[in-house]
């Protein structure tokens, strides 16, 4: 089994690999701001946008097939969200296109509503999956630290990068002791099994977390964590990292 | 002998489970510097619950280690003095990488970062497993982890070593490779384990515990070879 699905491209190299994490880190995230101050009408920014992404996607050298994959996961959310938006009423804005049966109509301003959330949550989202496939995870983790994230919520989140897969282990063990014992998931008095495990992934979780912290008292844990030097950035990656924002800013500035 | 001579200390130990079973009972017995001692027991007899005492995760009264008494005040010293290496190495090792994981105790420690580096990659050479950095510990087999895992007691240059079933879940060579390793780091050594023939090759002496208490104590060759003890106290 592959275990690296977080960050399974992570380790190949690239001029946006080599990045400075903390960079890559600050810019994808005011990169998802700027987008998401886009007027919707603003066609042009948003191609923009597009070219600037997919030119980094191109610079990656990341597999395209996997990034179109990783970003379709996010269309069910999206579509979730705003499937309902083109069928508002039309009387509000610009009129609507009636599609002929049972009175249902789409509105031209619901199109809108629901194209502005379409682009914003997929160019969000690529660029957010463009951070996390060229940086390996304890990088990421490093970035933020050397950003002074609290060190608590760093340590969180490393936990939960460390255990992800020792509880998908453990579910797939348990899956699998299940289903040698002829267990089908066909039948809804087998359902209860369902809920069985998960109180007992839970519950296995929860002592574990219990051991964990021991071992880390055995090593002299206190409670607090040293915080991590800053480190200087390449002037290399600030000069990319200057360029780039200037041509997000003047594509966002075009579209006032 | 003298105090100095002494690296562990345990006097009338009890400890009762919050269900209030009882764990350990009166347990006292003494290690030397430099000695090489086997637990052994069967499940249930106390192992674990007194290896934790001997790191002051539990503590208990009647616990000294190298003339310190295991209380609040002193944790941190008994801490650096005993290095505790978990039977799991899937709770011991809960960083990203392998190096966070080794320079976890030092930074603990407050240990400059230069310092950090230079133990970690020494106790990875002792271990042989050199390069191993930047790896992330879930990927590895179950006795690079196991080595890993007494690596990170080991940067810390903790003087007694205490190890809760150091070769359980290992094939025949990798509990050899971790026999050997025991053998080659020396040391004061305390170790809990169903595995009696680490015991033979390795301890200078065991402590057989059964239901928290102390049943024999001596040397591996009378003990382990008295088949009818040991069945007797489900060793065998």
């Amino acid at each position: 089994m592959n275990h690296a699905f977080l960050d399974a491209h992570a380790t190949l190299d690239s001029p946006l690999h080599r990045l400075d994490a903390r960079l890559k880190t600050v810019f994808a995230l005011c990169f998802v701001v700027v987008v998401v101050s886009t007027p919707a009408q603003a066609y042009c920014a948003f191609a923009g946008y597009t070219v600037l992404l997919l030119s980094a996607l191109v610079l990656s050298r990341l597999p395209v097939g996997f990034v179109l994959k990783r970003l379709a996961l996010v269309l069910p959310f999206v579509g979730a969200a705003a499937i309902f938006i083109p069928f508002l009423p039309s009387e509000t804005v610009g009129g609507g296109y009636s599609l002929g049966w049972g009175g249902l109509a789409v509105s031209r301003s619901g199109m809108l509503v629901f194209w502005n959330i379409l682009v914003k949550a997929l160019l969000g989202a690529f660029s957010v999956l463009l951070l996390t496939s060229t940086t390996p995870f304890p990088q990421l983790l490093l970035g933020m630290a050397r950003l002074r994230v609290p060190r608590v919520l760093i340590m969180i989140t490393s936990f939960a990068y460390r255990y992800i897969f020792v509880l998908v282990d453990e579910a797939q063990r348990m899956a699998r002791a299940r289903d040698s014992r002829c267990y089908s998931h066909r039948w809804l008095w087998q359902a209860p099994v369902i809920g069985q495990m998960i109180a007992m992934l839970f519950l296995r979780s929860y002592e574990r977390a219990e051991r964990v912290y021991l071992a880390m008292l055995a090593r002299g844990f206190d409670g607090s964590l040293p915080a991590e030097k800053p480190g200087t950035l390449a002037a290399r990656d600030c000069v990319c990292a200057c360029g780039v924002s200037v041509v997000v800013v003047a594509l966002r500035l075009c579209a006032l | 002998m003298t105090a100095d001579a002494v690296a562990i200390q345990v006097t009338g130990l009890s400890y009762s489970y919050p269900d209030g079973s009882k764990a350990l009972q009166e347990v006292s017995f003494q290690v030397k510097r430099g000695e090489r001692v086997g637990f052994v027991g069967a499940n249930g007899a106390g192992k674990s619950t007194l290896l934790l005492h001997l790191n002051g995760i539990l503590q208990g009264k009647g616990v000294t280690i190298v003339g310190m008494a295991v209380t609040k005040a002193n944790l941190k010293s008994v801490r650096q003095k005993v290095g505790l290496v978990f039977q799991n190495p899937d709770d011991q090792l809960f960083c990203p990488t392998v190096f966070e994981d080794i320079a976890f105790g030092l930074r603990n420690l407050r240990i400059p970062e230069d310092e950090v580096g230079r133990r970690v990659r020494e106790s990875l050479r002792t271990v042989g497993l050199e390069g191993f950095e930047k790896r992330s510990a879930f990927h590895l087999s179950v006795g690079q982890k196991k080595r890993i895992a007494l690596a990170t007691v080991l940067a810390m240059q903790c003087d007694i070593l205490v190890l809760d079933e150091p070769t359980s879940n290992l094939d025949p060579r990798g509990r050899r490779e971790i026999a050997a390793l025991l053998e080659q780091l020396g040391g004061t050594q305390v170790i809990a384990t169903h595995d009696l023939a680490l015991v033979r090759k390795l301890c200078s002496r065991v402590i057989v515990l059964r239901e928290g208490g102390i049943v024999a104590d001596g040397e591996p060759r009378t003990i382990l070879n008295d088949e009818a003890f040991l069945r007797a106290h489900d060793l065998s």
